[in-house]
């Protein structure tokens, strides 16, 4: 068997032969988009039935279509024809796709969905919860059934390629001695993902490379990052 | 190649895929969905290149996410054409139904035994039925089949009121039963006994009290469609709890998933049946309409049931 591994990043392949990383989401978080989209089912329902209540009988009539409607249809429609998503996985970030990352389909999200109620049960979705841990690409039953996966869709919200330029504005230097590719890499991410930490922390990874930079301290991050803007090609 | 001078070179193109997204995403110009193959692709490609020359985090994550929504936007199919639908739904149940042909005939003695035996013992033995069902729930099937009511039919306002309760609750019992099999079919086994049993019971309990003309004069017509399509429910549900119990050379999570998309032809026309049943329930079964069509039409809408059923129990196409 192999080991299974440790971050939530699930690697497939798309038919062009090239890897695309699908980014899983957890519990909480899906927890917190479901009551999202439960309390905007209430907050139509509740209006919805207070105006068809106008209508006697017949109101209630349609009340309890809308109502049936919303508890087993509106996350499915939602899903198909909105890329994935319900209002309460947007306003998350999140969204179903099929386990290969394509759109769910129909049957996918119907099954998801229906079997939303055995997750629930016995109480507050624990056997969801437990299939989740459980299952390592954080599947609820819903999602066996299924085979889908709920994924964090960021990708969308930043707008593309303009942080490409965010690296700080320093002189390129070149590294005192030859990198192999990973430390290369390393070394590119490192500059890439400083602005994002507290400088105590920066100071601490760059002081583990002072045989190579001969600095320590905040001298020694400026220079480590010299080298990744040499490495990324600016002279 | 160094990374400045690669995104240099190719940020026209990452920016024209991400243009023709936006615009598919927001359902335009039916002009990008033909353009978007041969870009999406040059991106992949791009990706695969960025990763392999280690090019950062940042620039290999810009990329999968356009990639991933390039992905997402080609494959995947959203569209419903009606006809072949109705078709996959119609046909694929016979053929689903037939193939598994012993599990089916299980699902449906699991819902009728109970409920006929039920039904008969509480002739017997009357007060086993106020054992099964509270003594409210009987007094008001009692109210409502001895009173006379059903007969007389109601105003149509009431009716669409039942439709819409009937629809709730009935097909809910059957979305319910289905969604019982993810626990190792435990969930659906239980639903079956226990609608089969209390039923049984209420229904018995009208006829022990001597109002079992009056009860199925207005339940025939129904059901016919309303139990069949509890039975199917917990065919699907067993279904795919046997595929977690028994996934034979697959993972069970790989048993489960197939096992779910089999019966799915199956889910939707117990859907049809249930909606079926809370549409004649309301509108006809309590109707003013005389006894003798009732019964002529309620039993024809048995035999058609067993007929369209039946054939699966007939040997024929599985495929």
């Amino acid at each position: 068997m192999q080991t299974p591994p440790i971050d939530t990043l699930r690697n497939t392949e798309t038919p062009e032969g090239v890897e695309v990383g699908l980014r899983l989401a957890g519990s909480p978080v899906r927890f917190a988009s479901w009551l999202v989209d439960t309390l905007i089912r209430t907050a139509v329902l509740v209006p919805v039935g207070s105006v068809l209540a106008i209508f006697g009988n017949a109101g209630m009539g349609l009340f309890y279509l809308v109502a049936f409607f919303g508890e087993w249809f509106y996350p499915v429609v939602c899903e198909v024809y909105w890329n994935g998503q319900t209002p309460g996985k947007k306003l998350f970030g999140l969204k179903v796709v099929r386990d290969d990352g394509a759109a769910v389909d129909w049957t996918a999200s119907t099954v998801r969905n229906m079997l939303r109620f055995a997750d629930f049960l016995p109480a507050g979705f624990l056997f969801g919860f437990l299939s989740v841990l459980a299952t390592e690409e954080n599947k609820r039953l819903g999602d066996l059934a299924a085979g889908t996966v709920v994924i964090y869709a960021d990708t969308d919200e930043r707008s593309a390629l303009s942080s490409l330029a965010a690296l700080p504005n320093l002189s390129p230097a070149m590294p005192p001695l030859h990198l192999a590719q990973a430390e290369q890499a390393a070394l590119i991410e490192f500059a890439e993902r400083a602005p994002q930490w507290t400088e105590d922390r920066q100071i601490e990874l760059a002081d583990q490379l002072q045989p190579v930079t001969g600095e320590l301290g905040p001298v020694g991050v400026k220079r480590l990052q010299s080298y990744a803007l040499w490495l990324l090609g600016r002279r | 190649m160094r990374r400045d001078d690669f995104i240099a070179a190719h940020r026209e193109l990452w920016t024209e895929l991400e243009f023709l997204l936006d615009e598919l995403d927001a359902g335009k110009d039916p002009g990008a969905a033909q353009k978007l193959p041969a870009v999406y692709r040059r991106v992949c490609q791009t990706l695969s290149l960025a990763r392999s020359r280690g090019y950062g985090r940042e620039l290999i994550d810009e990329l999968n996410g356009l990639v991933l929504r390039g992905y997402h936007q080609l494959y995947g199919r959203r569209v419903l054409v009606p006809a072949e639908w109705l078709r996959y739904a119609l046909v694929g149940v016979i053929r689903q139904l037939r193939k598994d042909r012993v599990l089916f005939v299980v699902s449906m003695l699991l819902f009728y035994g109970p409920f006929l035996l039920t039904m008969g013992a509480v002739q017997i033995w009357p007060e086993l039925a106020f054992a099964i069902a509270g003594p409210e729930q009987l007094a008001s099937m009692e109210d409502m089949h001895a009173s006379g009511d059903v007969r007389t039919g109601r105003e149509s306002s009431s009716d669409l009121a039942m439709f819409g309760f009937y629809i709730r609750n009935n097909v809910g019992i059957g979305f319910r039963t289905f969604a019982g099999g993810a626990l190792f079919g435990l969930g659906s086994l239980f639903f079956l006994l226990f609608n089969g049993v209390f039923l049984g019971a209420m229904i018995g309990h009208v006829m022990a009290i001597g109002h079992g003309a009056e009860f199925w004069e207005f339940g025939i017509g129904h059901g016919s469609f309303e139990l069949t399509g509890i039975g199917l429910a917990g065919y699907c549900g067993l279904k795919v709890g046997l595929g977690m119990l028994s996934p034979g050379r697959r993972t069970r999570a790989r048993a489960m998933f197939e096992s779910a998309r089999e019966a799915m032809p199956v889910v939707w026309v117990t859907f049809a049946m249930l909606t079926i049943a809370a549409f004649i329930e309301a509108f006809w079964s309590a109707t003013g309409v005389p006894q003798i069509s009732k019964f002529l039409v309620g039993g024809s809408l048995w035999l058609l049931v067993i007929a369209y059923l039946g054939r699966a129990l007939l040997p024929g196409e599985t495929r």
